[in-house]
C-alpha cells in the first residue's frame, strides 16, 4: 500500500498523477509544488518475528527462553532472538547493552543531543565581562568548565576546540585583571594610611 | 575531529531567536541538527527510509515586499529633512540596514515549505526555506538517496488515490480579521490629533502626522490587498477605497507645507532655524482632513459592528 503523501501548505493529500511532475499545483491550495518520490514509498517494512524453538537442544533467547536465538550481543554475548537484536552500525546489541551504551554516550551514531561545553565555558567567559564585577565569578567558572569537560565529547558534526582556547584565554586575561585591580585598591589604601592624615 | 566527520554540509543555517537548525549529509542517513547554541539536538534520517521530499511555494509576497522597501526608503530619506547630524545619521544606518535587509529578501527568492516523508514520519525541513535552497538540496541529496534506493522507474499507477485528492477541497470559513477596525480607530485618533494640532499649534503635535498618515496608507493598502475576495463586507471596503483619495489629498497637502518649511530653512540665516514651527495643515484642509476622518471612522466601525453582530 503505498502512503498519501500530503502538500506542505495546506496538508491536502496530492494524487500520485503529480508525483514527481514539476512545475504542478496542489490541488488544495493551488500553489506551486514539487514532490520528488523514491522507491521507499511502495516498500512496506516489518519488523522481525522472533521464531519458536524447533527442538531443546537450540540455543534460546536470554529475555525470551521459548524463542530460537538469532545472534549474539556483541557487548556481553547473550543470546538474541530476532525481535531482541537491536543493529546499529552492523553490531548487535540487547537492549540492556543499548541502554548502557546510550547512557554513556558510548553510540554516536543513535545519540539524539549533546551538550556543547565548549560554548558554555566561552559565554561564562564572556558575557559576564559586560557587567564587568561578575567576571568574579565567570572567569573561574569558564575555567573549571574547560578543564572539567575537555576531554567531553563536543559536536558530532566537525567542530575544533577554539571555544575551549579562547574561553581559557579570556578566563586568564580577566583573572589576571581582576588581580590587577585588586592589587591598585590595596596599593592606594595602603599609600594613603602610610602618608597618615595632613 | 574535523578530518574524521562523516557528514557533509547541506544547507546554511536557519536561523532563530535561539539558536539554528541545518541539514548535513552522510553516507546512509540525512541528519537534522537543531542547535541553542547550548544543547545540539540531532534527527537521523535513514536514506533508505526517506519516500518523499515535498516542496511546497509559499505564497507570494511582492506586494509587501516592495511596500517594505519603499518603506525603508522613505525612512532614510529622512534624513534630508533633519538639521542633527546625530539624526541624520541615525536615519541613514538604520534605513540602510532595513534597505539592506528588504533588497536580500527579494534577492534570495521565493518562499517555500520543505517536508521529509517516511513510512513513520512527517518533518519539516526548517532550513529549507527558499526555492533555491530546496533545488541545491533536492540536487544533491537526490542521487545520495537514489544511490542507496534505486531510481523509481515508473509511478505506482495501479495504487488508487484518495478519493477526496481529486475533488477541490471545501472553503474553510474565515472569520473577518480586526484591521478594518483598527484603520477606522487609527482614523479617529488622526482626526483628534489633527484637531489638537489646529486648537493647540505651539505643542507641534501636527510633526506626529506623517508617521500616523503613512501608517493609515499602509493600513489601507494592507487591508484591501489582503481581502482578496475572502471578506464579504464591502461597506467596509468601499468606505476604505473612498478614504484612498482623501489621504492622497492629506498627503499632498502635508508634503506642500513640508517642502516650504525646508525651503524656508534654507533661506533663513542659521541662528534664526531653531525657532521655526511647522504648520502641517492650514486651517481649511485640517478641519477637512479632521471631518473625512471623523465620517470615515465612524460609518466603518457601525458598518463593521452591524455586519459582526448580523
Amino acid at each position: 500500500m503505498v502512503q498519501a503523501i500530503s502538500c506542505g501548505e495546506c496538508s491536502w493529500p496530492v494524487p500520485p498523477e503529480l508525483w514527481n511532475q514539476p512545475g504542478a499545483r496542489c490541488p488544495g491550495c493551488r500553489q506551486k509544488i514539487d514532490i520528488t518520490v523514491f522507491p521507499a514509498v511502495e516498500r512496506t517494512r516489518a519488523g522481525t518475528l522472533p521464531q519458536a524453538l524447533a527442538a531443546e537442544s537450540e540455543a534460546s533467547c536470554f529475555y525470551h527462553p521459548g524463542s530460537r536465538a538469532a545472534v549474539p550481543c556483541d557487548e556481553c554475548g547473550r543470546f538474541l532472538c530476532g525481535l531482541c537484536d537491536i543493529e546499529v552500525d552492523r553490531k548487535h546489541y540487547c537492549p540492556t547493552c543499548f541502554q548502557a551504551g546510550l547512557a554513556s554516550n558510548r553510540l554516536e551514531n543513535v545519540e539524539t543531543r549533546r551538550t556543547m561545553y565548549d560554548t558554555v565555558a566561552l559565554a561564562l567567559a564572556t558575557f559576564p565581562v559586560i557587567l564587568i564585577s561578575p567576571a568574579i565569578v565567570g572567569a573561574p567558572a569558564a575555567l573549571f568548565v574547560v578543564f572539567r569537560r575537555w576531554r567531553a565529547p563536543l559536536s558530532i558534526l566537525p567542530r575544533t576546540r577554539i571555544r575551549f582556547y579562547l574561553a581559557a584565554l579570556f578566563a586568564l586575561a580577566e583573572l589576571v585583571g581582576i588581580g590587577f585591580l585588586l592589587f591598585g585598591i590595596a596599593w592606594t589604601v595602603r599609600s594613603g594610611r602610610q602618608a597618615g592624615p595632613p | 575531529m574535523t578530518g574524521q566527520s562523516i557528514y557533509r554540509r547541506l544547507t546554511g543555517r536557519k536561523r532563530t531567536l535561539l539558536g539554528y537548525s541545518q541539514l548535513w549529509l552522510a553516507p546512509d542517513h540525512l541528519l537534522l541538527l537543531k542547535s541553542t547554541r547550548f544543547v545540539e539536538q540531532y534527527q537521523r534520517f535513514a536514506l533508505a527510509d526517506i519516500q518523499a521530499i515535498v516542496v511546497t511555494e509559499r505564497p507570494d509576497r511582492t506586494v509587501a515586499q516592495i511596500a517594505a522597501a519603499g518603506a525603508a526608503i522613505l525612512w532614510t530619506l529622512l534624513a534630508l529633512a533633519v538639521p542633527s547630524t546625530f539624526v541624520k545619521w541615525f536615519f541613514l544606518s538604520s534605513g540602510g540596514i532595513a534597505i539592506a535587509a528588504a533588497i536580500a529578501d527579494i534577492l534570495r527568492g521565493p518562499r517555500c515549505h520543505c517536508l521529509l516523508q517516511t513510512a513513520v514520519s512527517r518533518e519539516r525541513l526548517a532550513p529549507v526555506s527558499r526555492i533555491r535552497t530546496a533545488r541545491v538540496l533536492l540536487a544533491e541529496l537526490g542521487p545520495a538517496i537514489e544511490a542507496v534506493q534505486g531510481r523509481m522507474e515508473a509511478l505506482p499507477v495501479e495504487t488508487p488515490a484518495p478519493p477526496q485528492a481529486t475533488a477541490p477541497p471545501p472553503e474553510v470559513p474565515q472569520p473577518p480579521g480586526y484591521l478594518p477596525e483598527i484603520l477606522f480607530i487609527l482614523f479617529l485618533i488622526d482626526a483628534a490629533l489633527v484637531l489638537a494640532d489646529l486648537r493647540f499649534p505651539r505643542n507641534q503635535i501636527g510633526s506626529a502626522l506623517p508617521t500616523t498618515f503613512f501608517a493609515e496608507i499602509v493600513l489601507v493598502i494592507v487591508a484591501l490587498v489582503r481581502r482578496a475576495g475572502r471578506d464579504s463586507r464591502r461597506v467596509i471596503y468601499g468606505v476604505m477605497a473612498a478614504t484612498l483619495l482623501c489621504l492622497g489629498w492629506d498627503t499632498m497637502n502635508l508634503g506642500r507645507s513640508f517642502f516650504a518649511l525646508l525651503m524656508e530653512t534654507a533661506r533663513r540665516p542659521p541662528p534664526s532655524r531653531q525657532m521655526m514651527t511647522w504648520d502641517p495643515l492650514a486651517h481649511g484642509e485640517a478641519v477637512f482632513a479632521a471631518a473625512w476622518r471623523i465620517t470615515a471612522g465612524v460609518i466603518g466601525l457601525v458598518a463593521a459592528y452591524l455586519t459582526r453582530t448580523a
